[in-house]
């Protein structure tokens, strides 16, 4: 997942989350300066759309292998996308 | 919730109605007009017309209509909208005033009610003049009126009464009172829908009527104005689609204005009203996702337009307004039955506007934190000489000034220090909890679990800023489970800190050691100085003494805190708290592992506890002990620290009770197991570690089954699939990952030391007593007892196999139904060691196939286990399949006496039953004797001797027999006459003497008899000689009850000549037998073809010489002529 400012250039990652595929995070890092617990919150509640993306795409997941799940949420500050793989 | 400076008006978020006034009813007094007004009011649906009656006086003074302005030259307007604008055209000012008057076309005295009439029009008009409201009058009549144009007087009059009232045709009804007043007041109340859409269609193009005279430099705010008067007045039409492209149109001009610090409040207000305006209609037009990108920017535009920073919270508590206004619209269109989904619900609205809320209290508590003796300002800015604001969004000191200086800056002060003293009255939590509340029921029904939760702990951190300890508790530990499942430990560990403020702010004792205990363990990510600091109270609390508190406590909250802790440790009760660490990640993990997963019950149970700290510093533990399924055996498995050395622990020493962090310590227990538990399984129920002890306080960490926690699994997958390799440590120690868990193991008998032996000569026979020989040799050292052996079938088999298969121990009988499959428990008695006992068993099988047998042998013996004398049971057992195969397999076939096949036989014509027994046995078998029972239906002709007694047959060879027998006429007997049975007497020639001889029966089948009507035989000589005379004699048989014309004649034959009747008709009685005598004189040597005899039977058509031929000879063998005359030739011829 990249999260990035809606508004106004740069539009940088600034936290990066690695996830297993038991919704556990394996490694998350985000920019110091924010607030990592807010990140963190934002990842995880974002994992309540990668659940249903998964199970809706099912099987076409896997055969079509798009791991890119797209833009999962519009936060009012940040935008969320996700990968997966298999 | 009373309604907050912030909450939309009422008159804003209704939908717009025509408004009617009715007047001249009297709804109280008289029942026929409260009849017509709840004909008017009640049942409104939705298929009715859209209007807002209301009954007034007929003398009512409408709002005065202030003078038309001929020009806005000079006019400056004072502000956008008027507050009361809304409501004098949804309530005050009608679009129709309609008069009742109770008025019948015969009416008497109808000049004088003519008049009162019109003067009662003119009232109105006059209340309403300047105004374009329009007037009706409804004649209240109590006859049916007759049908248009047939009542003349009606006419007349109704024009007289229109003149007199200036009214057109067009705005005078009558309601007659009758039946139907419902279906008279629905047409009346179109009419007036006409009417008033009529009236406010003329609004609309009186407000558009002056943009003429409006400029874009002093007249800006009025563009916004009129822009929003019209739309108002199109969505008064229910012309929504223009109110629509209205509202829109004055959205963007409310944003062209110029805007200041000081009118910004305004522009925000009248932006959020045309927003909530437009997306309420977007979402009435069924086009959600215009009313979402509206919203979106619309709060893109004004969420930096923040005003004045002393009073920031403002924006803040507005822009949470809209947040929470547009996830009300969305959620009331879902009820009208919008489809949400998952990422686009009114949840992510509420939660939103929570957010801002969090803000607004935030920039409350940093700008309003003045001091107590800063006092109210006095006379209150805030207060209006009407108590309202004339412009929306002004501030009341300074109403109409549109000026961007401030003209007052000291009033201005204290306008702002008067509002952020209002601010800090408002109870913030209570706001940002109830729309917490209703984004969790939002995202509950959208199915984001994670989301909710997430917003249960904002609720939880909420509640525990407005000190309302229980329920935030309550909230934050209920969602807690969720974070430890999915091992988001920064997360829990975030929670698990507010929790444990909660616990201590209320001296909770057992939730204050369960968070300290998760909150020390590995899961926390909490840095070291934090968790020496959570371990310190933890023992403290231990010690019975009070803990530290929590930093950023509030500090009478802590206050009150410590009074509660000091009065725990004075009230005396139980100090014991047992947690069940299952569920949570405490910082003691724990591991029991058995030796091996079964153990034979001479020889110890073993088994390791394994203990790892995961806190700061060492901590001493008072008691371990385990439970078992079996609770016998836990008072072998208890270290405490008072008890003097255990033997049963390896090098127990005081430090073994101490647990060094990052150490994995081993505990080693053993036990002997009861014999009883032989085939059982044991388990570990628990282990329960104790930290502090009775005279302070004692916590009782209790492990279901053999340990692990609610981290476990999730690490042992993670280290399943790491690459990393582990460090290398010292031999007596172990990496903790790769330790697992064993809580239960398996008690075996012990091993066995006899051999069992078994000797057959396989396959058995169907039905034979098969005799298997077992051998139980002891190799025991000392002598075993009660020897017992248990031997037939193995259970478990196809349930058919038991009831074909008999076991017994005595050969010498045959055993029937009742024996058993399996013989169990034969006693055989002691055996000493070296001594073997040979025992016969018989097995009969009815049935072929392939079965498993079971021989087993337990036995008792006397040994010691860890120097305690047991009795041990011990067996052995030995399985073999036996096939079962058919002794021999009989053929049988019918053939004539001409050893011809028959396919069937001829009513009392002998034929010949021939049987062929073919041994199948790889074993000689003696076939003892052998027995024909016929069926009645049959007889025979000669003796039924056996053929085969004694008879050996070696593998492959056959006995065969030979009988003949008749059948006599039975008629036609459907499938064939039953022939009886062959019954087969054997054994196995190795069998002894006394072994029985088994019957095996074999069913004959059944033939079909044939009715013939004429039998032939035929007697000659079995050959004949060249030249020698043979005589032949044919016996014609009618075998009906008519006489029979029978035509014969003899074909000649190349080899031989013949003398006698070549052709001849005759007749044969019934029952009778008729001869024919030929002398026939064979030619030739060989093999030869007789003459043959043709027979003609002219009642039986189908009797052929082909069936003829079935009897009688065709051919003969002819010898050569001999050298010498032979005597018994010439005497022939």
């Amino acid at each position: 997942m990249g999260g990035a400012p809606s508004a106004g250039p740069p539009k940088t990652a600034i936290c990066i989350p690695v996830i297993t595929k038991e919704n556990y995070p394996l490694y998350i890092r985000s920019t110091p300066t924010e607030n990592e617990l807010r990140f963190q919150y934002m990842v995880h509640t974002s994992l309540d759309m990668v659940d249903e993306k998964i199970s809706s795409m099912g099987k076409a997941l896997v055969n079509q292998r798009e791991l890119y799940l797209g833009l999962l949420y519009p936060t009012e500050d940040y935008k969320l996308t996700f990968w997966t793989r298999h | 919730m009373s309604p907050t400076q912030w909450d939309l008006p009422v008159e804003l978020c209704c939908r717009p109605m025509a408004f009617v006034t009715l007047t001249g009813l009297d709804v109280v007094y008289n029942a026929v007009h409260r009849a017509v007004w709840d004909a008017f009011c009640a049942n409104r649906r939705a298929d009715r017309v859209p209007i807002s009656f209301k009954v007034l006086p007929g003398d009512h003074e409408y709002p005065k209509c202030r003078p038309k302005r001929t020009s806005y030259e000079w006019y400056i307007p004072k502000g956008i909208l008027k507050t009361g604008w809304m409501n004098k055209h949804l309530n005050l000012v009608p679009a129709l005033v309609v008069v009742f008057y109770e008025l019948d076309w015969d009416e008497p005295q109808w000049k004088e009610k003519q008049s009162e009439c019109a003067t009662r029009v003119e009232i109105v008009r006059q209340s309403l003049q300047g105004r374009n409201t329009k007037v009706a009058v409804v004649l209240i009549q109590k006859k049916t009126p007759l049908p248009p144009g047939e009542d003349v007087i009606a006419s007349e009059r109704a024009a007289a009464l229109c003149n007199a009232c200036e009214l057109s045709g067009k705005s005078l009804f009558v309601l007659p009172h009758t039946d139907h007043l419902v279906g008279y007041i629905i047409r009346l109340e179109n009419a007036f829908y006409e009417h008033a859409q009529t009236y406010y269609y003329t609004e609309i193009r009186r407000v558009k009527s002056h943009k003429e005279f409006l400029n874009k430099t002093t007249h800006q705010l009025l563009f916004v104005r009129h822009q929003f008067k019209i739309a108002f007045f199109s969505e008064l039409k229910q012309d929504t689609q223009n109110a629509l492209k209205n509202y829109r149109t004055a959205y963007n001009l409310v944003h062209e204005l110029r805007a200041h610090e000081t009118n910004i409040l305004e522009i925000k207000t009248m932006a959020g009203f045309i927003n909530y305006k437009i997306c309420r209609l977007c979402f009435q037009h069924n086009t959600p996702l215009d009313a979402i990108a509206q919203f979106r920017k619309h709060i893109d535009l004004c969420k930096k337009k923040i005003g004045s920073a002393e009073l920031s919270f403002e924006h803040a508590a507005w822009m949470s307004k809209q947040f929470q206004a547009f996830g009300d619209l969305f959620d009331e269109a879902i009820k009208l039955g919008l489809t949400a989904i998952q990422t686009q619900n009114p949840g992510f609205y509420y939660q939103q506007a929570a957010y801002y809320a969090q803000e607004r209290k935030q920039l409350a508590k940093s700008l309003c934190n003045h001091e107590a003796s800063v006092m109210y300002p006095n006379p209150d800015p805030l207060e209006t000489q009407t108590g309202v604001l004339d412009f929306y969004g002004q501030r009341s000191w300074r109403q109409g000034i549109l000026s961007f200086d401030l003209s007052d800056p000291e009033k201005e002060k204290v306008g702002v220090l008067a509002i952020q003293l209002k601010e800090r009255n408002v109870a913030h939590s209570e706001v940002i909890i109830t729309l917490l509340s209703n984004a969790v029921a939002q995202f509950k029904k959208y199915k984001c679990p994670r989301m909710k939760s997430h917003l249960m702990v904002q609720m939880g951190e909420e509640y525990y800023y407005a000190k309302d300890y229980t329920k935030a508790l309550k909230l934050l530990d209920y969602v807690m489970c969720d974070y430890r499942s999915e091992g988001w430990w920064t997360l829990l560990t975030s929670i698990l800190t507010t929790a444990l403020k909660c616990s201590y702010l209320m001296a909770q004792l057992k939730d204050y050691i369960t968070y300290s205990l998760e909150l020390l363990g590995r899961a926390s990510t909490l840095k070291d100085d934090q968790k020496s600091r959570i371990e310190k109270n933890l023992i403290n609390v231990l010690m019975n003494e009070s803990p530290d508190p929590e930093p950023d406590c509030d500090i009478f909250a802590v206050k009150t805190a410590q009074k509660l802790w000091a009065d725990r440790i004075s009230l005396a009760g139980s100090n014991i708290f047992t947690i069940g660490v299952q569920d949570f990640v405490p910082f003691v993990q724990c591991k029991a592992k058995f030796h091996a997963p079964s153990f034979h019950v001479d020889v110890p149970v073993e088994f390791d506890i394994y203990l790892k700290a995961d806190c700061p510093h060492p901590i001493r533990f008072s008691k371990l002990c385990v439970s078992f399924n079996n609770q016998e055996y836990n008072q072998f498995c208890v270290i405490e620290e008072a008890s003097k050395a255990n033997e049963v622990l390896e090098n127990l020493t005081q430090g073994k009770m101490c647990l060094v962090p990052g150490k994995t310590r081993k505990l080693l227990f053993k036990f002997v197991a009861k014999t009883e538990d032989v085939g059982k399984k044991i388990e570990i129920t628990s282990v329960d570690l104790a930290l502090g002890n009775e005279t302070g306080r004692c916590v009782v960490l209790n492990w279901q089954g053999g340990g692990g926690d609610a981290a476990s699994s999730q690490e042992a997958l993670q280290a399943a699939r790491s690459f990393k390799r582990r460090p290398k440590l010292p031999d007596n120690e172990v990496h903790w990952d790769s330790i697992i868990i064993q809580a239960s193991t398996m008690i075996i008998s012990r091993v066995p030391n006899i051999s069992v032996h078994l000797r057959h000569e396989p396959p058995a026979l169907t039905n034979e007593m098969y005799c298997l020989v077992v051998t139980v040799q002891s190799h025991e050292k000392t002598q075993i007892r009660d020897v017992k052996l248990t031997a037939g079938l193995k259970p478990g088999q196809d349930a058919n196999l038991t009831q074909k298969t008999h076991v017994t121990l005595h050969g010498t009988e045959l055993c029937d139904e009742s024996y058993p499959a399996l013989l169990t428990d034969i006693p055989v008695g002691d055996l000493h060691p070296g001594e073997q006992l040979e025992k016969m068993l018989y097995v009969r099988c009815g049935t072929v196939g392939s079965r498993m047998f079971l021989v087993y042998v337990s036995y008792l013996i006397n040994t010691t286990a860890e120097e305690k004398e047991i009795v041990c049971k011990c067996h052995k057992d030995e399985t073999v399949t036996i096939e079962t195969v058919f002794p021999f397999d009989v053929a049988v076939k019918f053939v004539s006496t001409k050893f011809e096949h028959l396919e069937r036989v001829y009513a009392d014509i002998p034929f010949l039953l021939m049987t062929d027994l073919l041994s199948a046995s790889p074993w000689a078998l003696t076939i003892v004797s052998s027995e024909l029972q016929l069926a009645p239906s049959m007889t025979t002709v000669d003796q039924l001797e056996s053929q085969v007694d004694n008879v050996v047959l070696q593998t492959g060879e056959s006995a065969s027999e030979c009988f003949c027998l008749r059948c006599p006429s039975l008629g036609n007997v459907e499938g064939g006459v039953a022939t009886g049975h062959y019954i087969i007497s054997w054994k196995r020639t190795s069998a002894m003497e006394n072994i029985p001889v088994i019957r095996t029966v074999i069913t004959l089948p059944h033939v079909i008899v044939e009715n013939i009507p004429l039998h032939v035989n035929a007697d000659l000589p079995s050959f004949g000689r060249v030249r020698e005379s043979l005589p032949v004699k044919y016996h014609l048989q009618n075998k009906t009850d008519f006489v029979q014309d029978v035509e014969i004649s003899v074909e000649p034959s190349d080899a031989f000549m013949f003398s006698g009747l070549k052709q001849i008709r005759l007749r044969i009685l019934p029952g009778t037998e008729q001869e024919m005598l030929y002398n026939f004189y064979p030619l030739m040597a060989g093999y030869q073809q007789l003459p043959s005899l043709n027979i003609n039977l002219l009642r039986f058509p189908n009797f052929t010489n082909q069936l003829l031929r079935r009897f009688i000879p065709t051919s003969i063998f002819v010898k050569p002529q001999g050298r010498l005359m032979d005597d018994t030739s010439i005497a022939a011829a």
